[in-house]
């Protein structure tokens, strides 16, 4: 008798439709997770001299924070539930529509 | 019974917030001038009456929460709707340690520090765009089975189970620190006392209702310690306005002017703190993105977290929990700076004493009162049993239910697993007592190292399982068990002093896992490619049994 196949499921190749759609979901959140993440560092490293205060990110201000602070205090934390509720919104678009 | 619930935890409240009032019209005695950051420990009457109503409440709740079942006591019958689940997430999550020590953080490390804040919510995004909704949809009890039912293998399931246990005793332990500061500012307890009446408290509750009343208490427990945290903050913004010359209404806003005013570029030189707005005062980028990395997968990695999505009602529930758990968790960290800062304008130059207790010197110099001082207390308090309870939970069930239940003894009943499940919940506690009571210096060295271990063995795990059909067994073993390793040497490293895996090093310990989550995830994939002869049908067949459940195929 023949082995049972393996049941292919990979997240950078999806068979299935809905498969493809939970993928879809999921590679647009963790892209912009990506640079919510690590776009100031990355930013101020770039540009803010060896101890990345020359930064014009550092210079700015907002809501009377300097602008690098907040970023990563708030702003990063506020787009991460943003980005939670995109998910469960992008979920209900892209899977639903299949069922 | 639930009508009958609601009744009792107003009228509590009621009594809570009426004393509280009384006594805050009364107000504590803060004298002019006084510089000292020290609490002043001993029995305070009117905090310890409403901590000990708050304690009264707990116990309501797990009695009228008992349950009966196996599934009642691990997963809560699987009632629990987005907005609570979201709550008993964010209280999980919220322990001790950050209601207290993520300000002190911030005191000390300036914007370094703040890779702790994104990178404690962050982990939040992966977890719900990973695996959130697949691990409900498998829906059986605790993340060591996922991992050997998926894999098709006890040693994996062992491995994963042990980790778990290992996180839950050295991170309760760890709480112990926290509520015996607490205990003793209000009831003048010494620690060991502490230890045993934390304990207790947790044991009674999760002995009568399990997941269940632990579920429940921790809703009830994020709001204590949200308002816990957040009132006092409020209250010392108003009354500091004028001097600081802010508003005085939104602290999470007006802090920025603290920093910007009389931090970053005061008019008295003297109190410039040039490590709070320079970004690489405390750790060059490298170390920054490693240590953020390390603390999201590390997260999206620990058990205690992750079982929560089984104890919601479908998958639909399990998302959008995640969304307000989020959001709850950020509320708190929103405010965390504020105290730091708040910190750092009464005291510039404090250092690490003043850091470990802000969150409660803080209020007290600005003289809130006895009342708001109590309530502060209760929140922390709540904080810390939150956490040890769902802990405790997770580390009783990987013991109880995939060892005991599933490895060692699968033809046990309905009625021995669930006098089980009981019997190693005191046994856990008991372990975490005596732990506590004689703290090994390791403790202290496993908790900085949870993240990095959870991160680099737990999450390539589960994602791969979730993403990857062609793993297996063999990959999966030696894919967590050079991850394991890897931060297991790391942490021996980070202890001798090698400056390889010290603060400035090429792997930090505390933020191994950038490095050894990728290196676990290519064992894994290289392994279960080379291997594939190797599988039983019965292997392949349990495996596929995992995959169409978790990815909803039918054929």
């Amino acid at each position: 008798m023949e082995k049972e196949k393996m049941i292919d499921i990979s997240f950078f190749n999806p068979q299935r439709e809905h498969v493809k759609q939970e993928v879809k979901a999921a590679r647009t959140v963790i892209i912009l997770w990506f640079f919510c993440t690590f776009l100031t560092p990355i930013i101020i490293a770039l540009t803010g001299g060896p101890d990345g205060t020359q930064s014009f990110l550092c210079h700015m201000k907002f809501l009377g924070f300097p602008f690098h602070y907040w970023l990563v205090a708030q702003g990063s934390t506020i787009g991460y539930i943003l980005l939670c509720a995109l998910f469960v919104k992008l979920w209900n678009t892209y899977v639903r529509k299949g069922e | 019974m639930n009508k009958k619930l609601k009744h009792i935890i107003l009228f509590v409240l009621f009594i809570l917030f009426s004393t509280s009032t009384l006594v805050f019209a009364a107000k504590g005695g803060y004298k002019a001038g006084e510089e000292i950051f020290q609490l002043k420990f001993g029995f305070k009457l009117v905090p310890a009456i409403i901590m000990i109503a708050f304690i009264l409440l707990y116990f309501v709740v797990g009695w009228m929460m008992r349950v009966k079942t196996t599934e009642g006591y691990w997963v809560a019958e699987r009632g629990i709707g987005s907005v609570g689940n979201g709550m008993a997430i964010a209280s999980d999550w919220m322990s001790a340690a950050s209601f207290m020590g993520v300000a002190g953080l911030l005191y000390l490390k300036g914007w370094f520090g703040l890779a702790y804040i994104i990178g404690w919510t962050g982990g939040y995004v992966l977890l719900l765009c990973l695996m959130a909704s697949q691990i409900r949809r498998f829906g059986k009890f605790t993340i060591p089975e996922f991992i050997g039912d998926r894999y098709n293998s006890h040693p994996v399931r062992l491995i994963v189970a042990l980790v778990t246990v290992v996180i839950a005793i050295t991170y309760s332990t760890a709480q112990f620190k926290g509520i015996a500061l607490i205990s003793g500012w209000i009831f003048g307890m010494g620690y060991k006392a502490s230890v045993f009446f934390a304990a207790g408290i947790v044991l009674v509750y999760m002995l009568m209702s399990g997941q269940k009343g632990v579920t429940k208490n921790q809703q009830i427990q994020y709001i204590v310690l949200i308002t816990g945290f957040l009132l006092p903050l409020f209250i010392m913004f108003n009354k500091y306005a004028k001097t600081l010359g802010t508003p005085g209404i939104l602290p999470q806003i007006e802090y920025g002017s603290i920093i910007t005013n009389y931090i970053a570029n005061p008019a008295d030189k003297a109190h410039y703190v040039a490590y709070y707005t320079t970004p690489w005062a405390k750790g060059n980028f490298y170390q920054f993105v490693a240590l953020v990395f390390t603390l999201m997968v590390g997260t999206a990695g620990l058990p205690h977290i992750l079982v929560r999505f089984y104890t919601v009602k479908d998958e639909d529930v399990a998302r959008k929990s995640v969304v307000w758990g989020l959001f709850f968790i950020g509320l708190l960290y929103w405010s965390s700076p504020a105290y730091a800062a708040l910190g750092h304008y009464f005291n510039p130059a404090g250092g690490k004493k003043v850091a470990d207790v802000i969150i409660l010197s803080a209020p007290e110099r600005a003289g809130l009162g006895l009342g708001f001082m109590g309530y502060l207390a209760s929140g922390a308090l709540a904080a810390g049993l939150s956490t040890v309870a769902g802990l405790m939970v997770a580390g009783a069930a990987a013991i109880a239910h995939d060892w005991y239940a599933t490895v060692f003894k699968p033809s046990s009943t309905e009625a021995e697993r669930i006098k089980m499940a009981r019997v190693f919940t005191v046994v856990l506690v008991a372990i975490v007592v005596v732990t506590g009571l004689h703290p090994p210096a390791l403790i202290a060295q496993i908790v900085a190292m949870a993240f990095a271990i959870a991160g680099s063995s737990i999450f390539p795990l589960m994602v791969l399982g979730v993403w990857y059909g062609k793993t297996n067994k063999y990959g999966a073993l030696a894919g967590a068990l050079v991850g394991l390793i890897g931060a297991i040497i790391a942490m021996i490293g980070w202890i001798n002093k090698v400056p390889f895996f010290g603060a400035h090093g090429v792997m930090p310990a505390t933020s191994s896992a950038l490095i050894l989550a990728p290196l676990n995830m290519i064992v894994n994939i290289v392994v279960s490619n080379a291997t594939q002869d190797k599988l039983t049908e019965e292997d392949i067949r349990k495996a596929n049994e995992c995959l169409r459940v978790m990815h909803d195929i039918k054929e």
